[in-house]
């Protein structure tokens, strides 16, 4: 099988980049921590309330600037469906369904992932900015799914 | 001589047609012009992903 | 100018070769489903960017999230399936020859079963039986007969594609040690994938959702299902797209006067989707909890893996457009492109296509670059992106497929009128999807959700910001929509030209003769027990651990939840 000269170093070129593209996404996860939510803890979905965290939702103080924010995602709303946190507070959200698939996004940042049933998903924000941060539902969730939004408060 | 001539007179008009007519040069450019779009796009989003952490 | 002109009388080039009349009947009975799903589904497709760009209401009795099923099930699922198996259909009658009685009754089982499935899945659609999307993703419940109906689609997909895949085989076994015809080689190809991808979504539906959905079990395994469903998902859009790599690699080249560039590379592109293209479903699931990050790692690189044959396919097509230019007479680095038949829509509607590829793909590997997907996951840019690759790479390639295809079959002439409306149809086709996809990707960076029907969100910034942008707008997509439309209702009036009105005659079914390299072409292509093999092997490696992790560690698993779609 004879590959032209040109098409060598096509495919080199273009092999060479999806490389590098790997190698730093890679670095970027494994070393530096950026990886995607991949949270493996679990819970029963038609007991969510039953037990912690999910029996108490909503926000929770670690240290000085961290909050973890537990919350239930469901048809059509989220619960809590309001948060409130100083700016430059960095929020761990641990996120469950108590119905079907959701998402939990926030739009014009890195939040956004899945919330399936019987799975704790989490991700982790810090809010320099103070406003009124959108939350919302990006998977389709039933007939209400345009409804679903919640809303973080991050004040000065 | 003459017919050597004009031998070489057809090995001269033929090579250069010959290669030209099997040269991949544009379909060269064309590709890696892609490859570079492919990288600027990536590169771009990439960019975005580390501004929204 | 001579070149690029239209010359009818090369239509009739070629014609001693014909697809067997009653072959062309098989095939010609799905080109009719096809279509007729086209229409439907664009016509879902325009009030759905209305319904978004907030310029109308639909009535009480249809939802947003019904006919944006009946657009997704119709459009990405019926016609392309339809359409897939009447090109391999008639391709395989012209280039192996006419299908034996007994192959041919198969066929036409396939069709019947797959058409029933459909209209059963369809019935549901419009009773508002079944508003879950495509993807039917659990624990939203569909009725229990959809999911019958989904099933019944698949095994007549699989029942007419076993047809497909005997006839290739007798013809090998009637032409020992003679090379295959590529366009059968690639139909195999293309087949075996499909086959090999609907296993998963056969052990969902048929083990999970349906004994789930009539009662028979309480709970799902949502994970599990979601799973299953994508290491089916994703070879999904290569079925897609491969025929349409047929048509670019052995019936454009016959179009503009060349012939392929390489015969070897053709198959080994084709081996390397069948090989790569499947244990890849992760990289739709990145986003999700309970697939540790390796396992994600892994099949994202293998996704990266199934970049390459693509990469070289832009070499290879490229390459046989430069050769056929140059062996007319054209010079220059790009010069010779003026040698090529522009005004040719049998060239034009799938050359626009590999053009509108370039983003498309580019596209793709954003979309599978592991944590960078949050950026973009379930925002409009995903349906952006689709509108490229299936949406516009695909269809416009099959557009130009019908043109000789439809004609070809019904015993009818190619006119340049017919060329003419094709022409305006591409450009419209190209234009809508500019703005609509292109629209679609910006705005779906500010975070606009798919899948989601009209709403402010009670008026925050950041979702008017939606309505307020030039290019970044509902209604631009909205506007391209209506442009895409008007393109649709020209394709689907050119089906009717094609198959009733045009003048009667001949279109030739355009075969390229072999590359030069055809016969150095090593056998080992040849060997589908190995390809198979090295498949399932990767496929065990990518799936077996996380699959058994998701069975063994499973949580408690989620009932029913057919109320939320009504």
């Amino acid at each position: 099988m004879h590959l032209h000269r040109y098409e060598k170093i096509w495919l080199t070129f273009g092999i060479g980049s999806l490389i590098i593209f790997l190698t730093v996404l890679g670095v970027s996860a494994f070393a530096m921590g950026h990886q995607p939510p991949s949270h493996m803890a679990k819970v029963d979905p038609q007991n969510v309330r039953s037990e912690a965290p999910f029996d108490e939702p909503g926000l929770r103080q670690i240290d000085e600037t961290t909050y973890q924010a537990n919350i239930i995602a469901m048809a059509f709303t989220y619960q809590p469906n309001k948060i409130e946190v100083p700016v430059g507070s960095t929020v761990r959200f641990h996120v469950t369904s108590s119905d079907v698939v959701h998402s939990f996004t926030i739009p014009n940042t890195n939040v956004n992932f899945m919330v399936t049933p019987g799975h704790i998903n989490m991700a982790e924000h810090t809010f320099t900015e103070p406003g009124t941060y959108l939350v919302l539902c990006n998977e389709y969730c039933g007939t209400g799914h345009h409804h679903m939004q919640m809303t973080i408060e991050v004040v000065e | 001589m003459s017919k050597n001539n004009a031998n070489l007179e057809t090995n001269k008009k033929h090579v250069p047609t010959e290669t030209d007519s099997s040269s991949l040069k544009g379909t060269f450019i064309f590709t890696m012009s892609i490859g570079l779009f492919i990288v600027l796009s990536w590169s771009a989003i990439f960019f975005l992903f580390l501004n929204r952490m | 100018m001579k070149n690029s002109a239209l010359r009818v009388e090369e239509y009739s080039s070629d014609l001693d070769v014909r697809v067997a009349p009653k072959d062309a009947a098989l095939s010609m009975a799905h080109i009719y489903i096809a279509f007729s799903a086209f229409l439907v589904g664009a016509i879902a497709g325009l009030l759905q960017g209305l319904v978004r760009g907030g310029m109308i209401e639909l009535p009480s009795w249809l939802g947003y999230y019904q006919i944006l099923t009946a657009h997704g099930v119709l459009l990405a699922l019926v016609f392309t399936t339809y359409f897939i198996f009447a090109f391999l259909f008639a391709g395989m009658s012209r280039t192996h020859g006419a299908f034996s009685d007994r192959l041919r009754k198969l066929s036409w089982t396939g069709f019947i079963v797959l058409t029933i499935g459909t209209l059963l899945a369809a019935v549901l659609i419009i009773l508002n039986e079944a508003s879950v999307l495509y993807t039917f993703y659990a624990p939203l419940t569909a009725h229990p007969l959809y999911y019958v109906g989904l099933t019944l689609f698949v095994v007549g997909s699989w029942i007419s594609g076993a047809a497909l895949l005997a006839h290739y085989f007798s013809w090998k076994k009637a032409h020992k040690g003679e090379r295959t015809p590529l366009f059968g080689y690639m139909t195999v190809a293309t087949i075996v994938l499909w086959i090999i991808a609907c296993l998963g979504v056969a052990v969902t539906v048929l083990l999970q959702m349906i004994p789930w959905a009539f009662g028979l079990t309480d709970e799902i395994n949502v994970l599990l299902s979601r799973t299953l469903f994508w290491y089916f998902g994703h070879p999904l859009v290569y079925f897609w797209l491969l025929p349409a790599y047929i048509a670019w690699y052995v019936s454009i080249p016959k179009i503009i006067g060349g012939k392929l560039f390489s015969d070897s590379l053709a198959r080994m592109a084709f081996v390397l989707f069948l090989l790569f293209s499947i244990p890849v479903g992760f990289h739709h699931q990145l986003m999700e909890a309970g697939i540790s990050h390796m396992w994600k790692f892994i099949q994202t690189l293998l996704t990266f893996v199934v970049i390459v044959p693509s990469l070289m396919t832009a070499f290879s097509i490229f390459g046989t457009f430069e050769q056929t230019g140059r062996a007319k007479g054209g010079t220059g680095i790009f010069y010779w492109l003026h040698k090529l038949p522009w005004k040719d829509v049998r060239f034009f509607a799938p050359f626009m296509g590999m053009i509108i590829f370039i983003p498309a793909g580019a596209g793709g590997i954003i979309n599978a670059s592991f944590q960078m997907n949050a950026v973009i996951h379930n925002t409009l840019w995903v349906v952006g992106h689709f509108h490229l690759t299936v949406g516009s790479t695909v269809l416009l390639t099959f557009f130009g497929i019908s043109y000789w295809l439809i004609p070809h079959l019904t015993g009818r002439k190619f006119t340049p009128f017919l060329n003419r409306l094709g022409m305006v149809q591409t450009w419209l086709w190209a234009i809508g999807m500019f703005f609509m996809s292109g629209g679609m990707h910006l705005i779906g960076l500010l975070g606009a959700p798919r899948r989601t029907a009209y709403t402010t969100y009670q008026n925050h910034p950041d979702a008017l910001v939606w309505f307020e942008g030039i290019f970044t707008n509902y209604i631009t997509i909205a506007i391209g929509g209506v442009i895409l439309f008007v393109a649709a209702v020209m394709m689907f009036y050119n089906f009717i030209y094609m198959t009733w009105l045009a003048p009667k005659g001949d279109t030739e079914f355009p075969i390229s003769e072999p590359a030069e390299d055809a016969s150095e072409t090593p056998k080992v292509f040849e060997n589908w027990k190995l390809w198979i093999g090295i498949a399932i092997v990767l496929i065990l490696f990518a799936y077996t651990i996380p699959i058994y992790d998701m069975i063994v560690n499973a949580p408690p698993g989620s009932p029913t939840f057919d109320y939320l779609i009504k």
